[in-house]
């Protein structure tokens, strides 16, 4: 081992830990109040990382007000502090993270929240790919439609909850959260076409039917899984959408 | 509007680009040198911050200066995922320089997010040239390494840092970065001479330089009284006393490229792209004593 590996061991222990003894063998010349200096380096990384849950997780932020933001955020990164060095991907443990933190139990549709960011995030940073449209379909034979499979926008990502997270959503979008109503479950879709992140509502059968789509089921199971759900599903309706907020990259005819 | 060609960083002003700008820029087409990012901020796969950042680097030479390589971590190797993710950009916008830290932020698995301190001894300068070999081979390029701020120092820490930055030059053909605000910071919080840094500095190697604003924090230091310690937080204008390190340093090596760095607290595109102008100025003058002199 490396002579100084075992110092920064040291120093690394004491950097996430406010009460912990200092690492052996720092020195600030002529300056005796040493706990300061280092606190400046604690200082320095929680206040950063805090910084980064905040602009990752800004609808959590808004819900929760700043001191219990971070509160929470201290908890979490000391839990599962960052392992990779791009903190725009920092935070996928957070959903988790806050189903398990007990005093968020007072806003139990939180954890959907932080997925819901989590998925935007994801959406905001995917790959970019070009969408076909409808016509696409027109010019395969009607009759091998069934059959067909899509290929998604790698910036298409779907959550059902048992929360409104849609309204939540929106309700911060347009700074407005006062008419939620917490007794409605909502389902979303999310999805970069190009520059915009968008996030529109899903009702159940559409649901069920995006997400056969997304798992690369061909249309007649897509269609039997919306149908299950809702008798009086429109496939002409939900594929005009699909093509319509630019999902498909692409058929596959099997 | 692209007065120079287009990879090459000229000795001229840049400025670190931001988000809240992109706009400005792609719609004003400012006259300035060049932009520089932090690759780490544009490792995703795709998205708006590539899309915008295309578009700036078709208007300007750019150049990618690092936060996360962690060069002085005691592992053997560096982080292969890491120097993937670098290099892919490097074809990808094809940046004018590189550069990175005298410093380590990631240890036993965790990234801190700061750029921690190292000692400097013989077997820290093996490993630091190493990783920096590393760097340079894998990439394919030279990389610049950058004069940290420093709150603290090690007792066990024999070479002066100006010394080791000299020899990390020698045996690795980097090149090197002087951030003129590190200085001032570096030498208030451990009681040197910014002059006698600046004298004692390798400056044949320096490639780049940063200005950059930084905060002021009272120490309590009991009996030996109150201390002001300074924060490298690049949150502010550069003050006059950097300024005046920065013009005497272009005495020394000439117009070099020089970034302004402001990464909080950030301010409206007009106030950032006057700092670039005022170092534009004080380049502009130096070239000037050059020709009388």
């Amino acid at each position: 081992m490396a002579e100084f590996e075992k110092i920064y061991s040291e120093f690394t222990h004491a950097l996430l830990r406010p009460k912990a003894a200092l690492p052996k063998g720092v020195i600030a010349p002529r300056a005796p109040n040493i706990i300061k200096r280092f606190g400046i380096y604690r200082n320095n990384v929680m206040v950063s990382l805090i910084e980064a849950m905040k602009s990752n997780f800004p609808i959590i932020y808004a819900l929760v007000g700043d001191d219990f933001f971070t509160a929470l955020a201290v908890a979490f990164i000391n839990k599962h502090p960052p392992k990779l060095p791009m903190l725009f991907a920092y935070g996928d443990e957070f959903a988790a993270f806050i189903r398990l933190y007990s005093t968020a139990d007072r806003l139990p549709y939180l954890a959907d929240m932080a997925e819901v960011e989590n998925l935007w995030r994801k959406a905001y940073h995917a790959k970019d790919a070009t969408c076909i449209d409808i016509s696409a379909l027109q010019k395969i034979d009607g009759e091998q439609h069934l059959k067909l499979t899509f290929n998604i926008h790698p910036a298409v990502f779907i959550l059902k909850s048992g929360w409104p997270i849609y309204s939540i959503w929106l309700g911060h979008e347009t700074d407005d959260m006062g008419n939620v109503d917490l007794n409605i479950a909502q389902n979303i879709i999310i999805n970069r076409p190009d520059v915009d992140v968008l996030v529109m509502q899903l009702d159940a059968a559409n649901c069920a039917f995006f997400r056969q789509i997304i798992n690369g089921k061909n249309l007649e199971n897509c269609y039997n899984a919306a149908m299950e759900i809702d008798a009086s599903f429109d496939l002409g309706c939900c594929l005009s959408q699909l093509f319509g907020i630019g999902m498909i990259t692409g058929l596959n005819i099997n | 509007m692209v007065r120079f060609e287009k990879q090459r960083i000229p000795p001229l002003a840049g400025v670190g680009l931001k988000a809240q700008h992109y706009r400005n820029i792609i719609d004003e087409k400012p006259s300035l040198g060049w932009f520089e990012i932090h690759p780490e901020n544009y490792m995703g796969a795709g998205g708006p911050p590539h899309q915008y950042l295309t578009a700036i680097r078709e208007l300007y030479p750019l150049s990618l200066h690092g936060v996360g390589m962690s060069l002085g971590s005691p592992v053997k190797r560096l982080d292969q995922d890491h120097l993937a993710r670098f290099k892919s950009l490097i074809k990808r916008y094809e940046p004018g320089l590189i550069s990175e830290h005298l410093a380590w932020s990631t240890h036993e698995g965790v990234f801190y997010n700061d750029l921690l301190p190292l000692p400097y001894t013989d077997e820290t300068l093996t490993h630091v040239a190493n990783h920096v070999n590393e760097m340079q081979d894998y990439l394919g390029r030279q990389v610049l390494i950058e004069n940290p701020s420093a709150y603290l120092s090690y007792e066990d820490s024999p070479y002066a840092e100006t010394e080791f930055l000299d020899q990390l030059a020698q045996k690795t053909g980097c090149g090197l970065l002087l951030d003129v605000n590190n200085i001032f910071v570096s030498a208030n919080n451990q009681n040197y001479d910014c002059y006698e840094y600046l004298k004692a500095f390798p400056v044949q190697y320096i490639g780049e330089i940063h200005l950059g604003g930084h905060s002021e924090e009272l120490v309590d230091d009991g009996d030996a009284g109150i201390a002001k310690m300074l924060i490298d937080d690049h949150s502010s204008a550069v003050i006059e006393p950097v300024w005046n390190i920065y013009k005497r340093l272009l005495e020394k090596v000439g117009p070099k490229p020089s970034l302004i760095e402001w990464d909080g607290d950030i301010p409206d595109w007009a106030t950032l792209y006057n700092e670039a102008q005022v170092a534009d100025q004080f380049i502009a003058e130096t070239s000037i004593d050059k020709k009388v002199g």
